[in-house]
């Protein structure tokens, strides 16, 4: 019901005839046959992207021989499915091929950590995340680069601080509700060519939950993340699914009238402490990582923070 | 097993008792004034006199200080050459509030004359007490403080000064700014903290002949980083002189991600439809951008004419958002001459 809820407002965006026919399509792993859940589905002319529920379901309605459009599919430990829209017609499963993830051998976890990254918390005052009129987050992921203190460390927790307001009365209490979020963590080496995000370092979904919390620190300690290279990333990605669905009102230019649109939480804080270069990086719907300027020059790191073992 | 499960929770109550949360941080911060003239206090020596942690005020007076102590049972000293000491306790401060020194010295305010031809006045001003915030619990009127311009559309907005004669020096520039604080407003929408912003500031000449802001005469970028609800723009070094006795000063808001404030709304969002067709809703968070500064806006019987830009960028004069009442942006221009 959820996703069908979430492709009939891709309708209104897309334009496509409600009578149309419902083009629906079942995500499942080639081994097992079983569904894939939260499998990001971005539709790239089109500027849409969302996330399957757990069942690996997900519908276009129209026709499909008649679409000029390009789909791309990527889960977690799977290769990325990518094809013209049309190619699609006569399916009703895609089946997607496992990755090999080379475990590297368990590493005993020193005690002296460093913290990478900090800042004092309490004076974040900007979040990534949230469409604006002139600039619409059409990101997937963002990654915040750390520079290892030493290849062969081991990532034993992180801290990430996103967009939650204060509820100081009974009134407000009424918005506590509105504040759930669910997102997914991605740890991530360094490429040697683009120096943006490489490959997974991590094969286990990481998923964060959080009601009313503004800081989420995760334990990493036993998923034995071992740092290869001279940088790592650790990059929230975004579930673009009903449960996270929110609105943003953007207004127009006559100042009077506005738009309401859908809008995925959460919101990530932005570091306060500026420092020499830009270390944030998005992934795109197109799945390309690029260099994230939004907030560059005056802020240039996500509030996210790593502890590492040295 | 239950016993075990027992130790356990005893350990942990009594290691919650023992130790101090490690994250409550007390903050001490404010602006600082010359109780005569109500002029902000740069260079003030801030002292907690039990912990020995000092801090000195800014260019705007405004000062923070803080102790990694949850509750701080201590004395604030205040002191500068020319103003008495002040000490004041912990216990008696109060949030984000304005601290006056006493002078210890004469100082002329409003006129001053520093020598035979140079006279300095400040045109269109405002108190302390047009911008000075209700203490938390007080009972205010429907509309204590109003904040101006709050909304996404306002990118300009000129007030007209009105100078003894022309050819002046424009020294200062003040301004009242305010931080929607949830604690003291908790019905209003929730916003964002938002203490630094950047904004333009502009001298315009007066069209004679619609009276609208007409030629542009100075313009400057303006970087604010502390929350100082009363801010005091130092121009002396830009050398502003301004041949006609009639001007607009005029803020100019920059949409850019820097001053971006979010905003918090609801909406309802289809949770579920049933067998009938019937739509089952459920709020959800709808997120608005706004823009900083934000400047407030005060009760005046005879405001002075102001205007905005509107979405066609046509100048147009400017009335309170509240018709029934009389109200003025705290912009004010210091010139000497």
């Amino acid at each position: 019901m959820k996703t069908l809820f979430t492709f009939l407002l891709l309708v209104l965006v897309t334009r496509v005839h409600a009578q149309d026919k419902l083009n629906v399509f079942h995500i499942v792993d080639s081994d097992t046959k079983l569904p894939i859940p939260s499998v990001s589905v971005s539709i790239i002319r089109a500027r849409l992207a969302i996330n399957t529920e757990n069942d690996g379901i997900f519908s276009i309605p129209g026709d499909l021989s008649a679409m000029r459009d390009t789909i791309i599919l990527a889960a977690q430990n799977y290769q990325v499915f990518k094809s013209p829209i049309r190619e699609l017609k006569g399916r009703d499963n895609i089946q997607l091929a496992r990755v090999a993830f080379l475990a590297p051998p368990k590493q005993p976890v020193s005690k002296p950590d460093t913290l990478l990254n900090d800042f004092n918390s309490s004076d974040i005052e900007h979040y990534a995340g949230i469409k604006e009129r002139a600039t619409p987050f059409e990101w997937l992921q963002l990654a915040q680069r750390f520079d290892s203190p030493k290849i062969g460390g081991v990532v034993k927790n992180i801290s990430i601080y996103r967009l939650v307001f204060n509820l100081n009365s009974e009134r407000q209490m009424d918005y506590a509700s509105m504040e759930y979020t669910k997102f997914r963590v991605r740890i991530y080496g360094l490429d040697s060519l683009t120096h943006g995000p490489g490959r997974d370092l991590c094969s286990k979904v990481i998923e964060a939950k959080s009601n009313g919390k503004r800081h989420i620190k995760i334990d990493l300690t036993n998923l034995n993340i071992i740092i290869p290279d001279p940088a790592f990333f650790v990059a929230v990605e975004w579930v673009r699914d009903f449960h996270n669905m929110g609105y943003v009102r953007l207004n127009n230019a006559d100042g009077l009238t506005m738009d309401r649109v859908i809008n995925y939480r959460p919101a990530i804080g932005i570091s306060p402490v500026k420092t020499n270069n830009l270390n944030i990086w998005g992934m795109n719907f197109r799945r390309a990582w690029l260099p994230y300027r939004y907030f560059s020059p005056d802020f240039t790191d996500l509030a996210i923070k790593a502890e590492v073992s040295k | 097993m239950k016993r075990s499960k027992f130790l356990q929770l005893f350990l942990g109550i009594t290691l919650f008792l023992i130790f101090p949360r490690a994250s409550a941080q007390t903050v001490f911060e404010g602006q600082i004034i010359n109780s005569t003239s109500e002029a902000p206090i740069p260079n003030v020596n801030i002292r907690l006199a039990t912990k020995k942690i000092t801090a000195t005020s800014n260019a705007q007076g405004y000062f923070r200080i803080s102790s990694a102590d949850s509750v701080v049972k201590d004395t604030l000293i205040f002191s500068s050459v020319g103003y008495q000491t002040l000490k004041l306790l912990t216990s008696a401060y109060q949030k984000n509030g304005f601290i006056s020194l006493v002078p210890t010295t004469t100082t002329l305010e409003e006129v001053s004359i520093t020598n035979e031809k140079l006279k300095i006045v400040r045109l269109n001003k405002f108190d302390l007490s047009d911008i000075k915030e209700d203490p938390p619990g007080a009972k205010a009127g429907p509309f204590p403080v109003v904040t101006y311009p709050f909304s996404p559309r306002n990118r300009f907005f000129a007030k007209l000064f009105t100078a003894p004669q022309g050819n002046a020096v424009l020294t200062r520039v003040g301004l009242g700014r305010r931080e929607l604080d949830e604690t003291k407003y908790p019905d209003k929408p929730l916003v964002t903290s938002h203490i630094k912003t950047r904004f333009l500031l502009h001298v315009l000449s007066v069209d004679p002949k619609t009276g609208a802001p007409d030629t542009l005469l100075f313009s400057k970028i303006i970087n604010l980083t502390d929350k100082a609800l009363w801010v005091e723009l130092d121009l002396r070094k830009d050398n502003i002189i301004i041949n006609p006795a009639e001007f607009y000063i005029a803020i100019e808001w920059m949409h850019i991600p820097f001053n971006e404030v979010i905003k918090l709304f609801y909406a309802p969002k289809v949770r579920k439809v049933n067998k009938k067709g019937n739509q089952l809703l459920e709020d959800v968070s709808e997120y608005t951008t706004l823009y900083e500064p934000a400047l407030i806006e005060y009760k005046k019987k005879k405001p002075a004419v102001s205007w905005i830009k509107n979405h066609e960028n046509k100048w147009q004069r400017y009335d309170s958002a509240i018709s029934e009442q009389k109200r003025e942006i705290a912009l004010s221009a210091t010139i000497s001459y």
